[in-house]
């Protein structure tokens, strides 16, 4: 299509069921549309993303020759690709088509206000139209993919992670800054469900993933550099010991960096008495017939457990969280346990044993007199270390008592926090972190195993707290996406991207500075340097465009044309088209 | 040798810097003289109003146009500027943006008068003079909003350098190439991409020779002026405070440029940036008031007034 060629516009306005026209007058919408400039065709339907939507979309770009569309419907990150397909399939480009989110951003925010939703989708409406009858094509790039993945930790959801890509044929490279592979699970004694130790479990892993033919380790390293983007990247990783440093063309990389177990030092008499320990600490304990009080080396018979250590804590940074494992993770070490002792107490707040065979343990615990008691929030039970005996005083619950009680040694199941040295990694692989200090995933529910770099998956206790099942569920998923990038050879990328005006960059770096994907360098070749924007690390956000002071910058698909012409249709509407009356 | 060309030089509101750099031009002059037929010049050329006005319509090849237009008597000379001139430039940043005097529609007319007569520090019970004085209009407007101009040549002043270079083009007949940097591009100092982490007031500290003014935390506008002075200031140890407008298309906004740069740049606590530039509409806007975004919005609320 040549610039000069009279927009023809097609409206769709749809329905989403009662979603949509349940509160805006989609009717109304769709009449309103086409007094619009350019709208040569209007309607409403009930679903634009079903096949009959689609197929009349294809129809009527037939029909009436359309050359933008507008389907105004769900939000973008629903719909965008499966209209943007559409489109592609009638024979236009896919940046000619522009999406209106009448649902998430009308009628489901103004529920009780139909005569107002329906307005500001008129607004919308009106806004998208203008904006439509400015967009341009643009080409559809992909990059050549290394079938080549990078594993970032070696503990369970890494090994599964590796093997079930290194099954499918790709390479990959497994990291670990442990002398060992096996992380956390390898060190475990008591693993829920099932009766196995943390090492039978991840033992045969370790096994299967030495062999494979496809899997290069790297233990006792790190990552030091990472650069390049989807399909591209290159990696830098050095020995921590002998610090030999070794290069790798990658194409996808799996963040599994799990967890730690937090250290609860200032809690609960911590630090105070080497009878006090951490669940983690305690499954440490190397296995034998009799648990040792660690003090003095003598077998213990009393042992008690306190729940939600350094979790759960309202306003405390990095502390606000559930750690989801501890519970059944506690049953099931005391339950064992008490085929060996003589008193097991469990001290908690609240039990969330929400997953599959996590309450049967919960119940065994307690069908093998394990005693669970309740202390009240806001009221710790207060420990204190007297002439090297712990001593413990807390208020029950449910029979609203003061209890004591003498363990030989206390247990403190203690939160998972994010990794001492998650900052870096962060920054290494262009992630972000939520508030509980863990990664974010590209969408929680849409995309929970990507992330926000194209090409970068993060898998495990690495996103938020998780149990072994869990992390090993999300190591395939990764793996699947990792493989399904590397599969297809080449991946398309966005051409919603930035540009840089050369003639008019003066090298002031704003745009270096403010890029948060590191997208933007320096072309050092030309003098004096100029910006030059990576297309692949570009996510099109605009903030360089929107900084750069000497507008050499353009944001493809969302120019400042595009944006002020937007503007423009909300605020100087025609007289007619505005809603309302 | 050719016919000089005829020009005419006509002066607004201003402080007839602009002209003084144009005369700086030094020996030049000797080659440039010759080549021009001055037509009217006020306070060099022994030329009335009334010579001016007797012309016949775009009977003069060059006209240059300094200092924006406030009083009747300005907006009467640009027009006739415009009627005489076949090509009419918009001489200094005053002329281009309203500059310096632009600054006034800070303030409202009245608030004008109030500080230059009736209450001047300078002045016992002062008054607003009445007779033979021009009307001064509610506010300024940009020159360009009340004739077109074929050529801008911003600048406070232009350089001697660029006046040299476009006159010269023009008498020869070819286009004026400027190039479209901006002042960065003409800096010496080195830029390291670091966020700034405290603004300093020029007097504040002493900034490193070598290193970016900005990054050390100067509010310099570099970024977003039109270089045509070849970073003078940057180079000497001074911020730029974007004398010479922003870059081409020079329509743009050059102060929300600037701004929205700090922004990025300038990852601070909204209440700290509040206290510590002092004067942002002077401190991004300092030359081009009128022709921005907020300048527009002010001058059709006072123009609103006067309705």
């Amino acid at each position: 299509m040549t610039e000069a060629e009279t927009p023809r516009i097609g409206v769709f306005i749809c329905h989403c069921g009662h979603n949509i026209a349940g509160v805006v007058d989609v009717v109304r919408v769709a009449k309103m549309a086409e007094s619009l400039p350019h709208v040569v065709f209007s309607t409403d339907d009930m679903f634009m993303c079903a096949d009959a939507g689609q197929q009349l979309i294809k129809d009527m770009v037939e029909e009436h020759s359309l050359n933008r569309v507008v389907v105004a419907s769900c939000s973008p990150r629903m719909h965008e690709p499966t209209f943007r397909r559409v489109v592609e399939e009638a024979g236009l480009n896919r940046y000619l088509f522009e999406q209106t989110n009448l649902r998430e951003h009308v009628s489901w925010c103004h529920m009780r206000e139909p005569e107002a939703a329906t307005e500001k989708a008129m607004d919308l409406v009106r806004m998208s139209v203008a904006r439509a009858a400015k967009l341009e094509n643009l080409p559809v790039k992909s990059v050549k993919v290394t079938p080549r993945t990078l594993v970032v930790g070696g503990g369970i959801t890494g090994l599964r992670a590796a093997l079930d890509i290194a099954n499918r044929g790709f390479d990959v490279v497994l990291v670990d800054k442990e002398p060992k592979l096996g992380g956390h699970v390898a060190k475990w004694t008591h693993m829920f469900t099932g009766d196995r130790s943390g090492s039978e479990v991840v033992g045969p892993l370790v096994k299967e993933v030495k062999a494979h033919s496809r899997i290069e380790i790297l233990t006792n390293s790190s990552v030091i550099e990472f650069d390049g983007y989807i399909g591209n990247f290159e990696a830098t990783i050095e020995n921590r010991k002998d610090k030999a440093r070794s290069k790798f063309d990658i194409g996808t990389v799996i963040v599994a960096i799990g967890f730690d177990a937090f250290k609860p030092h200032g809690y609960y008499g911590y630090g105070e008495s080497p009878d006090i320990v951490t669940l983690a600490e305690l499954q440490e304990m190397p296995p034998r017939d009799r648990l040792l009080k660690p003090s003095d080396g003598k077998p213990a018979s009393k042992i008690a457990f306190i729940g939600c250590v350094g979790s759960r804590e309202p306003g405390k940074r990095g502390h606000e969280h559930c750690s989801r494992h501890c519970c059944p993770a506690v049953a099931k070490a005391a339950s064992d346990l008490k085929d060996r002792l003589d008193e097991v107490l469990i001290l908690y707040k609240s039990i969330r044993t929400y997953g599959r065979g996590h309450e049967e343990l919960h119940r065994l615990a307690r069908s093998k007199h394990v005693i669970y008691s309740r202390f009240p929030d806001g009221e710790d039970p207060v420990i204190e270390v007297v002439d090297g005996k712990v001593k413990m005083r807390w208020t029950d619950i449910y029979a609203d008592e003061e209890l004591q009680f003498e363990p030989d040694i206390l247990v403190l199941a203690s939160a998972m926090v994010a990794r001492s040295d998650i900052d870096e990694t962060t920054k290494l692989f262009g992630l972000t972190r939520s508030r509980d200090g863990f990664f974010n995933p590209e969408h929680i529910k849409l995309a929970p195993l990507t992330t926000h770099t194209a090409g970068v998956m993060i898998a495990g206790a690495a996103q938020a707290p998780k149990n072994a099942s869990e992390s090993v569920v999300d190591a395939s998923g990764a793996a699947a996406k990792a493989v399904g990038i590397m599969a297809r050879g080449e991946v398309e990328i966005e051409s919603t991207v930035s540009r840089v005006i050369s003639e008019l960059c003066s090298s002031c770096h704003t745009c270096v500075t403010a890029c948060p994907y590191g997208a933007i360098e320096m072309d050092e070749s030309k003098d004096p340097p100029i910006a030059f924007v990576t297309e692949a690390k570009c996510h099109g956000c605009g903030t360089c465009a929107a900084a750069c002071p000497s507008s050499a910058i353009i944001m493809l698909h969302s120019t400042d044309d595009q944006i002020m012409t937007m503007v423009q249709a909300y605020l100087c509407a025609p007289p007619d088209t505005i809603g309302g009356t | 040798m050719t016919e000089p060309t005829s020009i005419a030089m006509a002066q607004g509101s201003s402080c007839w810097g602009c002209f003084q750099s144009l005369i700086d031009i030094h020996l030049n002059l000797a080659t440039v003289l010759p080549l021009i037929d001055i037509k009217y010049w006020q306070c060099v050329a022994d030329f009335k109003l009334k010579d001016l006005e007797g012309y016949p319509d775009k009977s003069i090849t060059v006209g240059l146009y300094e200092g924006m237009a406030r009083t009747e008597e300005d907006i009467h000379l640009l027009k006739l500027m415009r009627e005489k001139c076949k090509i009419l430039i918009s001489f200094g940043s005053c002329s281009c943006f309203g500059g310096i005097p632009g600054l006034a529609n800070f303030s409202t007319l009245e608030e004008c008068l109030e500080v230059k007569f009736r209450n001047n520090k300078t002045v016992k019970d002062g008054e607003v003079p009445t007779e033979n004085l021009p009307t001064i209009a509610p506010v300024v407007v940009p020159n360009s909003t009340i004739v077109d101009f074929e050529i801008f040549l911003p600048g406070c002043p232009p350089t001697s350098k660029l006046i040299l270079t476009a006159l010269t083009a023009l008498l020869e007949g070819k286009p004026i190439e400027l190039p479209p940097h901006t002042v960065c591009h003409y800096c010496d100092r080195e830029k390291k991409e670091t966020p700034i982490e405290k603004i300093l007031r020029p007097y504040e500290g002493i900034a490193d020779p070598d290193r970016c003014l900005l990054e050390q935390g100067y509010i310099c506008v570099g970024s977003a002026t039109w270089g045509l002075c070849e970073g003078q200031c940057v180079n000497h140890g001074a911020t730029c405070r974007g004398c010479f407008g922003p870059p081409p298309p020079i329509t743009n906004d050059q102060g929300a440029a600037a701004i929205s740069m700090f922004g990025s740049y300038a990852p601070l606590e909204s209440e700290v940036l509040a206290e510590t530039v002092l004067d942002p509409l002077g401190c991004f806007w300092r030359f081009t008031y009128p022709t921005s975004h907020l300048g527009a919005i002010r001058i059709k609320r006072e123009e609103a007034k006067t309705k």
